[in-house]
């Protein structure tokens, strides 16, 4: 069978996928890759620590897809994926009480090209994506869900599993920590 | 989806860090071969499994004639009688036989070090040495390239391009020579098979 690539619905794909077509899900890696690697990276601080993550996120959804129970939904299915291995790997990472931030690695990882006002950008992701990782997880986790991935508390609610007033407070108290962290950087 | 739930002036100061966070990020440049070979693997996997599972649970039909229904009624009896006898003095039994499923393709890893080196590419027979199809991206350490690909068991030999142009053959590797002079590494992959 063959795909083209992102003619295809999410549903088509998957179903290709389920008869073990490798080109369907080639498809489906690129067409989330984007939206998912940005979180995983926001969640675990460096692009070494999202590469394994992601690697565990899409031979999860590889493994599961037949789970997948609402194709046309397969997007917040993925999503879901994302946000529990990114907790586990956060978790395990905070168990070894080895934090590692590799900066250098995410702002060389992006092709000059793409990134125009790189030079400028550089210090204050980085000095952002420190004050983020020094965050509580859940509280790292509703911020970047809310602010960097743009999504509604409703949303957020489904793909957590936590409550919408819970999600609210995360984020108010991650505003809050961050205001703290970043004084000397933002002159908000 | 931009909604103002929150205290607006949270808004506003979020709003206004968020957005070098929203910049894209991009993996390591074999982080696809690498998901890929995986996944080809899993995919061959759940197509043995489901092959085995298939033929066990598939109802068939046979036919025969009463003739032939008799004499396997016979021989089976025959088996059962057989097996009685011989359950008390059995054998030792044998260790358990497990059926391994073994990947077609493995995933090498090649590392390349050279401070002078603005880029690195790999060549070789598995990528018809197509120079700048498979290119090394920069490790961590400073002057150290590395990819990762998924390669067949056998003999391959590569090569890498520095710079685009400087041809080196790998120094941790034995070389080849072909009749036109031309240096190259060789690699031998064991089969997972053979490892086992």
């Amino acid at each position: 069978m063959i795909v083209e690539r992102g003619t295809k619905s999410d549903a088509e794909l998957i179903r290709a996928l389920s008869e073990g077509d490798l080109d369907a899900f080639a498809a489906l890696v690129e067409r989330y890759r984007d939206a998912c690697t940005r979180f995983a990276v926001r969640m675990t601080g460096s692009a070494l620590d999202a590469d394994d993550v992601m690697q565990s996120v899409w031979m999860r959804a590889l493994r599961n897809i037949r789970s997948c129970k609402n194709p046309d939904r397969f997007g917040a299915w993925l999503y879901q994926i994302v946000i529990n291995e990114s907790r586990t790997y956060t978790k395990r990472r905070h168990q070894r009480d080895s934090r590692f931030i590799d900066d250098e690695f995410i702002v060389d990882s992006i092709p000059a090209a793409e990134q125009p006002d790189l030079a400028m950008r550089e210090e204050t992701q980085a000095e952002i994506q420190r004050a983020l990782d020094c965050l509580p997880a859940e509280q790292r986790e509703a911020f970047v869900l809310k602010y960097v991935e743009e999504m509604d508390y409703e949303t957020m609610a489904e793909l957590t599993g936590v409550g919408v007033s819970a999600l609210k407070m995360r984020v108010s108290r991650a505003c809050e920590r961050l205001r703290v962290l970043l004084e000397g950087v933002n002159h908000a | 989806m931009r909604n103002d739930e929150n205290d607006p002036r949270d808004d506003a100061f979020a709003e206004r860090i968020a957005r070098p966070l929203r910049a894209p990020e991009i993996l390591a440049a074999d982080f696809e071969a690498r998901l890929m070979a995986q996944a080809r693997a899993e995919i061959a996997r759940q197509h043995v499994v489901t092959r085995r599972k298939n033929w066990w649970t598939t109802r068939r039909m046979y036919t025969m004639s009463p003739l032939a229904g008799l004499a396997l009624a016979a021989g089976i009896a025959i088996i059962a009688a057989t097996s009685t006898l011989a359950l008390g003095r059995r054998a030792a039994p044998e260790a358990p036989r497990v059926a391994a499923v073994h990947d077609t393709v493995q995933l090498v890893r090649f590392v390349f070090a050279d401070s002078s080196a603005r880029s690195v590419s790999l060549v070789g027979d598995f990528n018809e040495w197509a120079r700048g199809r498979t290119p090394l991206h920069a490790t961590a350490r400073a002057g150290v390239w590395s990819v990762s690909i998924p390669l067949t068991p056998g003999r391959h030999e590569y090569a890498f391009i520095v710079n685009g142009h400087r041809w080196v053959a790998d120094p941790l590797s034995p070389g080849n020579r072909d009749e036109f002079g031309t240096e190259s590494s060789v690699l031998m992959l064991a089969s997972s098979n053979d490892a086992s």
